[in-house]
């Protein structure tokens, strides 16, 4: 088969830059550092990407509907304050874990009411949702961390299933379940359509409130799921510990292949590479002891090539 | 029209007198002519915070970096406040506020970004510079000259009050009786219309954001200047009341509808709630939770006020 530039050029427009940032992250990381590609670091490194990785499903399906979701680390925070507190109380780890979905979910359902009934702008409906959210983890922690919360407890993130990592098969089933919900159900038609455009949707007489409601009530839970791998992470619920993380999920999400514009994009699978690339460069920084500022800085120049690579590969089409 | 802007105002009035009349009941202390003077050179710095925020949300953009470059600005200020004179280091602050600001407007209005996803890039960029700039340290200890500005007097008057007026006056003549204020206005309401009638969007767009830094910048001196301390993470808590201050305000996220005046109202209405939470011993942490809550309820009474005209 020949190869013609037309065909070239169809694959690059496919492949979204997150692919590429992985491989040259993973080239440039070998050659700098002894220990990132170690089978330690890579255990670390899963077990730092998981994270991350649930918070961008969830923030792209919210993405896909043309929304976004600032909330997105605070809902997580929340959700493992009360774990915490659950826990500490002496509640069932199945119960513990309940109660997180359960909060992230009901803070879903409250970005979910504001935006799709209330109709206000989702940043700025997500941004007080996540003022609301700092006061409450602070007031119930009152400040400070909940620590210790068990050994069986710190099993979710850390320990192993058949030799693989507990926390990527929650990560493993769950990207399933978010192509499923995408591609297999009458949802996931509707969330690219809610993109698309939201007022033939609901001109088409679809229950066009409902739908967008239930992607923040979705995402909501899997952010919950997210807080219970991250307090079991760190053993500890601390009210500022989700702080920024809704800018990975974004950024993850932006450089997945996902837009913000017209429900383009909307391949888990490309989520998890922009995920990818966001923890490598992180675990990568870490290694080489960069300040974490450093690393925040580089993560939002990231982003802005990210969207500025976008918007010149749309112009080329 | 115009009637509608007058119950609007009054409507605030009205809000922000039944505040203080609650709050003068509950705590005596309120009224205290010191306390009210606080209350002002407070809603000054969150006005001048406001106020460039107000002008970027009148063209339907948002800036959510205010917080961050008022930290950035602030911070290297500070620094050559200690080595420095007066006058240069407030000129780099306020360059640095306003070259962050184009920057925003840059990716905004020539490379065509989403604003508020520029400016949550920018919020990260400018921390973290700002982080790394102080190394975790504090500054803190200023000139007297310098302290003016933020909890000295002129005439008898507090400067932050002098500066918060004149840049009120300032911006309620730019957005009103000159051309790039209807522009502002032209472009919020209808950006196609705004481009086939053949407004400068870009050139706009650009002095927009550039106004936001600026202020931002200012508001950094004010804040420097009174607090007579900085430390990196300055700008942390400003972005939510500032949001708060011109939702209440009665600027439409929207785009084109509000005004400056009403920034100044919803300013001085924040400013006297956080303070009288203050007052009535109510934990911080708490007042995150209300200023949240305040930004959720203003937008929503401004989109049931605007659903009923919208078509869809």
């Amino acid at each position: 088969m020949k190869v013609t530039s037309e065909d070239i050029k169809k694959t690059w427009k496919k492949i979204p830059c997150a692919y590429c940032a992985v491989i040259l992250l993973v080239i440039v990381y070998t050659t700098l550092t002894n220990y990132f590609l170690t089978v330690e670091n890579f255990v670390n490194l899963i077990q730092q990407a998981t994270l991350l990785g649930i918070l961008s499903l969830g923030m792209t399906l919210i993405i896909l509907t043309m929304g976004i979701d600032l909330s997105a680390g605070m809902i997580a925070t929340l959700c493992g304050v009360v774990l915490a507190v659950y826990l500490k109380s002496g509640g069932s780890i199945l119960g513990a874990a309940f109660i997180s979905i359960a909060v992230g979910a009901a803070a879903g359902l409250f970005n979910g009411f504001l935006v799709s009934v209330a109709r206000m702008p989702p940043f700025v409906a997500t941004f007080g949702t996540m003022g609301m959210c700092v006061g409450l983890s602070l007031a119930i922690t009152d400040a400070s961390s909940i620590a210790g919360l068990g050994e069986e407890f710190m099993f979710i993130a850390n320990g192993f299933v058949l030799g693989i990592p507990f926390p990527l098969i929650v990560l493993v089933v769950l990207i399933v379940l978010v192509y499923i919900i995408l591609y297999q159900t009458r949802l996931g038609t509707y969330i690219f359509s809610l993109g698309g455009n939201e007022d033939a949707v609901r001109l088409a007489g679809i229950n066009a409130v409902f739908y967008k409601a239930s992607v923040y009530v979705i995402a909501g839970m899997l952010y919950g799921i997210g807080a219970v791998i991250m307090t079991s992470r760190l053993n500890s619920a601390h009210p500022t510990a989700g702080i920024g993380m809704e800018f990975d999920a974004i950024v993850a999400v932006i450089i997945g292949g996902t837009a913000f514009t017209q429900g383009k994009g909307g391949n888990p699978i490309g989520t998890m590479m922009g995920a990818a690339t966001i923890a490598i460069l992180k675990n990568g920084m870490q290694i080489m002891e960069i300040h974490p500022s450093f690393q925040i800085i580089f993560v939002g120049v990231f982003l802005i090539l990210a969207l500025i690579y976008d918007i010149i590969r749309e112009k080329v089409e | 029209m115009l009637i509608k802007q007058y119950t609007a105002l009054l409507l605030r009035f009205s809000t922000l007198i039944v505040i203080s009349v609650f709050l003068s009941v509950v705590r005596p202390e309120f009224l205290n002519f010191d306390n009210i003077i606080n209350i002002l050179r407070q809603s000054s710095l969150l006005f001048l915070l406001a106020a460039g925020l107000t002008v970027v949300v009148l063209t339907e953009g948002i800036d959510l970096s205010i917080g961050s470059i008022l930290a950035l600005s602030a911070c290297i200020m500070a620094t050559l406040l200690k080595t420095h004179g007066l006058f240069l280091s407030i000129s780099v602050g306020l360059l640095i506020g306003a070259g962050c600001g184009f920057l925003n407007g840059f990716m905004v209005a020539i490379i065509g970004l989403p604003a508020f996803i520029a400016t949550y890039g920018m919020l990260w960029i400018a921390k973290g510079v700002a982080v790394i700039f102080m190394k975790a340290s504090i500054i803190w200890g200023f000139p007297k000259t310098f302290r003016i500005f933020g909890a000295g007097n002129v005439f008898g008057v507090p400067t932050p009050i002098i500066i918060g007026l004149v840049v009120m006056g300032i911006l309620y003549y730019m957005l009103n009786y000159t051309n790039i204020g209807r522009y502002i206005y032209s472009i919020g309401a209808n950006n196609t219309t705004a481009r086939f009638s053949g407004i400068p969007i870009t050139r706009t767009l650009l002095i927009t954001y550039t106004l936001s830094g600026v202020l931002c910048a200012a508001a950094g001196v004010l804040y420097v200047s009174r607090m007579n301390a900085v430390e990196a993470g300055v700008g942390d808590t400003l972005l939510l009341p500032a949001l708060a201050a011109l939702t209440i305000g009665g600027t439409s996220l929207f785009g084109g509808e509000g005004g400056i005046g009403g920034t100044l109202l919803g300013s001085i209405i924040i400013s006297v709630i956080i303070n009288g939470m203050n007052l009535m011993d109510v934990v911080s942490h708490w007042q995150n939770f209300a200023v949240g809550a305040i930004v959720i309820v203003a937008v929503f009474v401004d989109q049931i006020g605007s659903a009923k005209v919208s078509v869809t």
